[in-house]
């Protein structure tokens, strides 16, 4: 369902040794560059390769197109055009931002990707926000936590939180919430019908949110916890803690001022590399709830082999979790105070 | 861009037009006054496009019929009723139809509705249109003598001719918005200017269409609703959440899962209207195809033992939850003229399956197993999945094992069509009301090119040939009846297809409304009659 | 420590006691799935829509076509159990290999074969495997590769990890002084180290298999001629409100499966690395 990632993309110390004088957000950039053009073309040619398309879907759906029909689709689209020659048009325009037009829904890739995105977006930063700064907190009560009971429930509850199917527990939370108590609408993102404004415009977006956040939170919540519970247990044994115990800070003032700064730090890159796997847990939250992101026009894509939207769908995803890991990594060495401390 | 950007003006500047005269400010202060009503209407799964002209498909027609008027629509018998056409008379045997047009309707940017839009139109539908093509084959000339006539000319007398010209099969489409572009990947149609009862208003993808009240459309009484969204819900369970607790009003294609619906009609507390009514012109056939490219197929034994071998009452039942009947040949018997069950008849008997197969070589080895096939559903419900698992244990039991290949919808007619790499699909096709229209393309060996619910078991016989070609341009209603009838059972005989069961689909209507549209095409009709009783 | 001794420890733990017999318990239904069941899991077995409990013959009830459900969660744990394990061990074999290869030779082959595991680690996994489903055809061999493609480099980089800490140490240098073979100080100083955490890793992984097996199937994109948990859910849910019983059994069973897999790594994981968590 989604990646448990071990260590990070790429250690930010691995450069600085043999080629200091380079900026490191340059080198960043330079190690993005192969992955972007391997992004693109892992997508077009495995998309290729498979028989039918786009033309063929679209005469299909025509109810009883004859195959000249399908033909003159065909080379309209230009998918009669050797494969080579086609890739090479599809990067081209990619460096212009320009990702192709859609046939089957008659508007631009970019375009209904940029109608899309919002709803994934605000889905997306909503459950990882509430499950950093739920999961980070419970990881560290449960490390901290003089109480081993404590300990075991917030530690239970994480490794039920990784068994859990999210879409199933998505249908589960419709039958509670929508189905038997009536509480919350089960798809959909506002009301349709006469628009809300202002503050009943918000409380509808929210009372839609609920049930996505939930269910999609909950995978990331015990992957926070479980980290953050390690973190801190690693930080709170190293010498300074002991160190700073010893010149009599205050347990809250160690907890506060050098156990979390510092065990906060894995959590921060986990939250660039969760991106991706975030966005993998979306796309069934997303089935499940009807929520009109870019999950369910990836579907949609599957199922009418529509190319051209397709690769975008999987090149701005990919381009999106690239760039959240490159801001992970300038930021993480920004806040780490170890880096600080060495300079 | 500067084109979509000119044409929003062109129809902002339109609508900005409309809201200026004395009557619209009056009607819009009296819509202020009471509740404004909204439909909400489930179409699944979303339409590519919402022009009926140039998208074809159930989804496509059910958004169209309401932005787009036809020449035609039907009444319960499915004589033709004047929409766009206020009149016509038929002479020369048939050969040739005079139209005349209605005064004073207009498109929804205020330009008038002229015989030239007219004749572009069925111009557009001879060349392109994948249903209606075949029929204007014979279609010689379109006249315009003045703005509002148009005459047809045809070489030969089409008795299914009315089949083709209502709205669904031959849109009306604005020729000054779509001359000089090519009319499938003009921008305008992302949001179109129609002749119809509502207004487009917005297309939110993966969301919704929003239709509003056209003030200016020629029949007054209608719409009764000042708005309709047509919302896509994908998911198969939330959707049936959202109709049961009211939120949607009306779903006029199938909506909610078979399965919930039997139930649905049995609770006491659930007064949804859940109706084959309205899809009955459409008349699905359900059926076996055998790929005869392959030569175990060849062998007609082979194709009458899997007949004999599938119990149709259990498919019915199980997986299509009583919403299908037993199939007797390739004409359902909703076609009532031309329907003949006088075909010959392959009824559930294993044990004879089981001889037939032996007798065309097919021994047992080892493990039971005579011979291996895979099986392609049509990919477009997890029915039809579920009914080719229950055919899969069926022919199990005969010794014939199947593999099933389930596909995404592209890929499926590329390996029936274009790769041809199948042995048997299990696949429905419309009939609709006259074999012409749907039934012969899934016989005539000169169709055998046709991606969806064409000729794929690439069945070829000059007698079932020539019984079609005879029916197409046959005048006489009788003649072409007993043409009809021989070729039924000429195709039973031969048995390209295992005719399974003619499938009923169905609608769910709110208790909240009346006036939905009652006739065998009902649920391809505009929603302009619809009102909330309440 | 014995064999013994170490499977007495594994089991001390509360966890690994709890995984360990869970599993043990679905292995033996999954290879004793047609002496445990009289039905076919894709035939009629009786009226449909019955619920658990309505008929004895019938324990957990039926589905909407009168399929035996029972039936269809025991022979869904070969299906899944057979995903999961074989997942498992593919990742495991594949990011083994190209991480002990990556920290080994380190430089260029270092950085491409990084930058490769990146590509993967990039790309959102459940979409990917979408589409090489959706291009490839929804066979199980298909589904696995997807996910073992997508999931190799979570191994990888652990592994490499510890090659690069291993390959500092006295013993190899000694080694590579010696003169002896690349293949000859993989084998005997870079497995061992490594094999514990990718042991742990296995267990998890195919946890993670199973779950995406079941998101893909309940997509509509798994194999149609085996029954698998993930498409019974996804059967299940379009008479959700009706027979919520079709959804809740089958998702019940991912459930504990994945929960008895994380806790068998979990417990491995304290005894074969007592000071290092798993690092998610």
């Amino acid at each position: 369902m989604a990646d448990i990632t071990l260590g990070r993309v790429s250690a930010p110390a691995e450069g600085r040794k043999w080629r200091p004088r380079v900026p490191y957000w340059l080198l960043r950039l330079a190690q993005i560059l192969p992955v972007v053009f391997l992004i693109v073309a892992t997508n077009f040619f495995l998309l290729r390769l498979a028989p039918g398309d786009m033309a063929d879907v679209m005469a299909g759906e025509a109810g009883a197109a004859s195959m000249e029909y399908a033909d003159q689709l065909r080379q309209q689209f230009g998918l009669d055009a050797p494969l080579l020659q086609q890739f090479l048009g599809y990067a081209g325009r990619i460096l212009q931002f320009d990702l192709g037009w859609s046939f089957r829904n008659g508007q631009s890739v970019a375009s209904l990707i940029l109608a899309r995105l919002p709803a994934t977006v605000l889905l997306l930063v909503v459950s990882l926000t509430l499950a950093a700064l739920i999961g980070s907190a419970l990881g560290a009560l449960a490390a901290l936590s003089r109480s081993r009971a404590v300990d075991f429930v917030i530690s239970t509850l994480s490794t039920f939180g990784f068994a859990t199917p999210l879409f199933w527990l998505g249908l589960m939370l419709i039958v509670l919430f929508s189905v038997h108590l009536g509480w919350l609408p089960s798809s959909g993102m506002y009301t349709l019908g006469e628009r809300a404004t202002g503050f009943a415009l918000v409380l509808d977006y929210a009372v839609h949110l609920v049930l996505p956040v939930l269910c999609l939170s909950t995978y990331y919540l015990a992957i926070y916890a479980r980290l953050m519970r390690t973190s801190v247990k690693e930080v709170k044994s190293l010498d300074f803690v002991r160190t700073a115990r010893a010149k009599g800070a205050s347990r809250e003032r160690t907890i506060f001022r050098h156990i979390l700064p510092n065990a906060v730090l894995p959590v921060v890159t986990l939250t660039g590399l969760q991106f991706g796997a975030l966005f993998s847990g979306s796309i069934t939250v997303e089935a499940v709830f009807a929520w009109p992101g870019l999950g369910q026009l990836a579907l949609g894509a599957v199922a009418s082999r529509d190319l051209n939207l397709l690769l975008g769908i999987l090149f701005v995803s990919s381009i999106f979790v690239l760039l959240v890991n490159f801001i992970t990594d300038l930021s993480y060495r920004f806040f780490d105070p170890r880096v600080e401390l060495s300079k | 861009m500067t084109t979509n950007r000119r044409d929003f003006i062109r129809m902002g500047g339109a609508l900005a037009g409309l809201t200026l005269t004395p009557e619209l400010v009056s009607q819009a202060l009296a819509q202020q006054e009471r509740k404004i009503t909204h439909l909400q209407v489930s179409v699944q799964p979303e339409p590519h496009g919402i022009i009926a002209a140039i998208h074809n498909g159930n989804q496509s027609f059910v958004v169209s019929q309401n932005i787009f008027d036809g020449l035609v629509t039907f009444d319960e018998e499915l004589n033709p009723v004047p929409l766009l056409a206020e009149s016509w008379e038929t002479t020369d045997g048939g050969r040739v139809i005079t139209f005349k047009l209605r005064q004073g309707a207009t498109w929804h940017d205020g330009k008038p509705i002229t015989s030239a839009d007219v004749k572009y139109s069925i111009e557009l539908a001879k060349k392109s249109h994948p249903v209606a093509a075949p029929t204007y084959f014979h279609l010689n000339a379109i006249d315009t003598p003045d703005d509002h006539t148009v005459i047809l000319r045809f070489a030969h007398p089409s008795l299914a001719l009315w089949h083709i010209l209502y709205g669904v099969r031959t849109g009306i489409l604005p020729k000054h918005i779509y001359e000089g572009s090519d009319p499938l990947t003009n921008p305008i149609n992302t949001k179109p200017i129609g002749s119809g009862p509502f207004l487009f208003k917005e297309w939110v993808r993966g969301s919704h269409v929003t239709l509003v009240r056209n003030p200016n459309y020629w029949d007054k009484t209608k719409p009764r609703v000042d708005q309709v969204t047509f919302r896509f819900i994908a998911d198969a369970g939330a959707r049936a959440i959202a109709i049961e607790t009211g939120e949607i009003h009306y779903a006029p294609v199938p909506s909610i899962p078979l399965a919930q619906v039997k139930a649905l009609r049995e609770r006491k507390d659930s007064p949804l209207l859940i109706d084959t009514v309205g899809w009955e012109a459409n008349a699905p056939i359900y059926y076996f195809d055998f790929n005869l490219e392959k030569e175990v197929f060849q062998d007609v034994r082979v194709r009458k033992a899997f007949a004999h071998a599938i119990n149709t009452k259990i498919l019915a039942s199980n997986a299509f939850f009583g919403f299908a009947t037993p199939a007797t040949g390739p004409i359902p018997s909703y076609q009532k003229e031309f329907y003949s069950p006088d075909g010959e008849q392959y009824p559930f008997d294993p044990a004879k399956a089981e001889r037939l197969l032996e007798e065309a070589g097919l021994k047992k080895d080892a493990n039971g197993i005579r011979l291996k096939i895979d099986n392609l559903p049509i990919p477009y419900d997890d029915n039809f999945v579920r009914a080719a698992q229950l055919i899969q244990q069926m022919l199990k039991r005969v010794g014939v094992q199947v593999e099933i290949r389930n596909f995404d919808v592209g890929t499926y007619f590329a390996k029936l069509a274009r790769e041809r790499d199948f042995d048997t699909a299990s696949a429905f096709a419309a009939a609709f009301a006259d074999p012409q229209v749907g039934v012969f393309r899934r016989f005539w060996s000169k169709a055998k090119a046709t991606v969806r619910g064409g000729n794929t078991s690439n069945y070829v016989s000059a007698e079932t040939d020539r019984l079609i070609e005879a029916t197409l341009i046959e005048g006489d209603a009788a003649k072409r009846k007993q043409l009809i009838r021989d070729f039924q059972i000429q195709v039973q005989k031969d048995l390209p297809s295992i005719p399974l069961l003619e499938l009923q689909f169905v609608r769910v209507i709110s208790p909240r409304l009346e006036g939905v549209n009652p006739t065998p095409y009902g649920s391809y009709a505009s929603v302009a009659e619809i009102a909330f009783k309440d | 420590m014995t064999a013994r001794r170490a499977i007495l420890a594994f089991l001390r733990l509360p966890g690994g006691l709890f995984g360990g017999s869970v599993l043990l318990g679905l292995a033996l239904a999954a290879v004793l799935a047609p002496a445990l069941v009289s039905n076919d899991p894709l035939d009629i077995a009786g009226v449909s829509f019955l619920w658990p409990g309505e008929d004895q013959e019938l324990p957990l009830g039926t589905d909407m076509l009168g399929r035996d459900i029972l039936s269809g969660v025991i022979y869904g744990a070969r299906s899944s159990l057979a995903i999961g394990v074989l997942t498992g061990v593919l990742t495991c074999l594949f990011g083994v290999a190209i991480g002990v290869v990556a920290g080994y030779r380190g430089g260029a082959v270092d950085n491409a074969l990084m930058r490769f595991a990146e590509l993967f680690q990039i790309m959102p996994s459940l979409l990917f495997t979408i589409v090489l489903v959706a291009a490839a055809g929804p066979s199980t061999a298909n589904i696995v590769a997807g996910i073992a493609i997508t999931s190799w480099p979570q191994i990888a980089r652990l592994v490499r990890a510890e090659t690069l800490r291993v390959k500092t140490s006295d013993f190899v240098r000694a080694g590579i002084v010696m003169g002896f073979a690349d293949a000859r100080i993989i084998a005997r100083h870079v497995a061992p180290n490594v094999m514990a955490p990718a042991v742990v890793m296995v267990s998890i992984l195919a946890g993670n298999a199973i779950l995406t097996e079941s998101a893909l199937s309940f997509l509509g994109l798994g194999n149609p001629n085996i029954i698998t948990w993930g498409s019974m859910i996804g059967a299940g849910r379009e008479v959700l409100r009706q027979a919520w019983y079709m959804t809740a059994i089958p998702g019940a069973a991912i459930f504990v499966t994945v929960l008895a897999l994380n806790l068998v790594g979990n417990a491995l994981n304290d005894l074969l690395n007592p000071r290092q968590e798993v690092g998610l």
